[in-house]
């Protein structure tokens, strides 16, 4: 059993008989200890999407998966196509299984391909990924403190906010429970 | 009927605010439920009967004012066992209802409503009435208490006429012996520097009555006491909470404190300073902020404005880092702040009232059944 706080898009649990796939997770801070996790889910049973809510200290079933480090080879529509480098099997997940762990996505990077009852339905993202930015507005010179934030849109077309001295074509860090900068 | 019977779980952690929410709500569902049991349990009688003077806290299972207060420690195995489940059963607060009473619940046909805390911030809205799955037969369902249409709302109370507010003021003058006319202010709230505030009032030269409520205001207000003849200040024990609210409506300024209070200033139609329940890492900000810009939309002139946000964000501060900016502007523009805080009781009032939002919800459920 793990607290619904700690719960990610990839994450998998079981309630009754269902196995739920977490697309997103957000956390909101209450007041004292009623913080909340709203959980986008995908039934894996009949595929429907919806939206509930626990608290940040429930306890929910999460379900272990088999997995296999895989690589990132191409996007085909809206399939993300990942190959085994020791059998160059081929496996595609489509965006709909991926939630937001689609925009932490760039070609040729290595990560864990869920597996359930050997069927690809996930897969986990390191806690940190580096992306380029793609888009921003003109840095500003000489404020280096990192408190003023501008948007910016990644390489995998994720938007965050970013450090005002920041230009288009950096590679920032990025966390990937959040979605926030963390660094360059 | 809508609820035959319907219980209500409230822990008990610190302070009177969930409990103080808890008794609204069961006097609320009771007044709209007439001929319905509503049942409060609680593992905290002895602050409820601190709110209704009605309630002994050594008896474990009591009927007051039409509402069965009953202590946790009823709630046994064995008499949970012959216990039959309500329809309805409201979780307030994130709770931990006993595990006797929820393992039976889970297993019923049942709705749980979790009742959370009031809030300002925006992301009530997305939570508010989603489900959480509870993998057994009781359906339950998230009910967030806000300040606009799109959430939980906040539990009404009576308004009171033009006569009925005069005879209250009235009323607390002769209570507390204060001069009739004097700009009268209530203070409950946690513990707060209020030298500045105090000299503050000194300095503006109108008399002043405070009256302050609960240790932890009386304390912060006895570090800073400086009555002179100018300023009046009376400490008061508890008032019952039907008292209390009436109090709020008449005084000319209020400072309030957590969620019950809070919301009864929302209503009170009158200026009002809400000093938020501490949390880790100067959190409270964030919610005070969310609740500051909310009320941009009825305080309409922004230099007012400016001058009230910053007042409480920095009353809020528990930094250690801030202290108080000038009060002087609450008392000279209090008609206009009361003129906002009537549009702002009136847009509650029609827009946010929980009881209606409640078993309206938990009645579509019942009926989808």
């Amino acid at each position: 059993m793990k607290e619904a706080s700690e719960f990610r898009a990839g994450n998998i649990f079981k309630v009754g008989n269902e196995l739920l796939l977490v697309l997103k997770a957000e956390y909101n801070k209450g007041a004292r200890s009623a913080s909340t996790m709203k959980l986008k889910t995908k039934n894996l049973a009949v595929g429907s999407i919806a939206e509930t809510v626990y608290r940040a200290t429930d306890k929910l079933d999460e379900v272990r998966l088999d997995r296999r480090k895989m690589q990132f080879s191409y996007k085909n529509g809206d399939s993300f196509v990942f190959m085994d480098q020791e059998t160059y099997e081929q496996l595609e997940l489509t965006e709909e299984y991926l939630g937001d762990n689609a925009l932490y996505l760039k070609e040729e990077e290595v990560i864990d391909v869920l597996l359930y009852n050997e069927k690809p339905i996930s897969i986990e993202l390191p806690q940190q990924v580096e992306l380029a930015i793609e888009y921003t507005e003109p840095a500003v010179q000489g404020n280096t403190g990192g408190k003023v934030l501008k948007e910016a849109k990644m390489q995998t077309g994720l938007i965050t906010n970013v450090p005002i001295f920041c230009h288009i074509g950096d590679v920032v860090k990025i966390d990937t429970r959040t979605g926030e900068y963390m660094g360059r | 009927m809508l609820f035959d019977r319907i219980d209500i779980f409230c822990d008990v952690i610190d302070n009177f605010g969930d409990a103080g929410v808890t008794y609204r709500l069961a006097r609320a569902l009771k007044a709209e439920l007439v001929d319905s049991e509503i049942r409060l349990f609680t593992n905290g009688l002895e602050v409820f009967s601190k709110i209704d003077c009605g309630i002994d806290h050594k008896v474990k299972d009591q009927v007051c004012g039409g509402i069965r207060f009953s202590s946790y420690d009823i709630l046994t195995p064995g008499s949970v066992e012959k216990y039959e489940i309500p329809e309805l059963v409201i979780e307030a607060f994130a709770c931990h209802i006993p595990a006797a009473y929820y393992e039976k619940v889970l297993d019923t046909d049942c709705l749980i409503i979790n009742l959370d805390h009031l809030s300002a911030e925006k992301w009530i809205e997305g939570v508010h009435l989603k489900e959480s799955l509870t993998g057994r037969k009781a359906k339950k369902n998230f009910f967030m208490p806000g300040l606009t249409s799109a959430s939980g709302g906040i539990i009404p109370d009576r308004q009171l006429s033009d006569g009925e507010m005069a005879e209250k003021r009235k009323y607390f003058e002769n209570l507390y012996r204060l001069e009739s006319g004097s700009f009268l202010i209530s203070v409950f709230t946690y513990e707060h520097d209020f030298h500045h505030f105090i000299s503050n009032l000194n300095s503006i030269g109108r008399k002043v009555s405070l009256i302050v409520f609960g240790e932890k205001s009386q304390r912060s207000i006895r570090k800073a006491d400086l009555e002179n003849e100018k300023l009046t200040i009376k400490y008061s024990d508890f008032l019952p909470q039907a008292e209390y609210d009436g109090l709020l409506k008449v005084c000319d300024l209020n400072f309030v404190r957590g969620e019950d209070s809070w919301a009864r200033a929302c209503l009170s139609k009158k200026p009002f300073v809400w000093h938020a329940y501490h949390q880790k890492d100067n959190y409270q900000q964030v919610k005070v902020k969310a609740f500051l810009e909310y009320l941009m939309e009825f305080y309409t002139d922004p230099k007012l404005y400016e001058l009230y946000s910053s007042y409480m964000m920095k009353f809020n501060d528990r930094s250690g880092t801030a202290a108080d900016e000038s009060a002087g502007f609450m008392l000279q523009h209090a008609q206009t702040l009361e003129r906002y805080n009537i549009s702002l009781s009136e847009h509650l009032i029609k827009n946010c009232n929980l009881i209606n939002n409640l078993l309206f919800f938990a009645g579509s459920l019942k009926n989808d059944k």
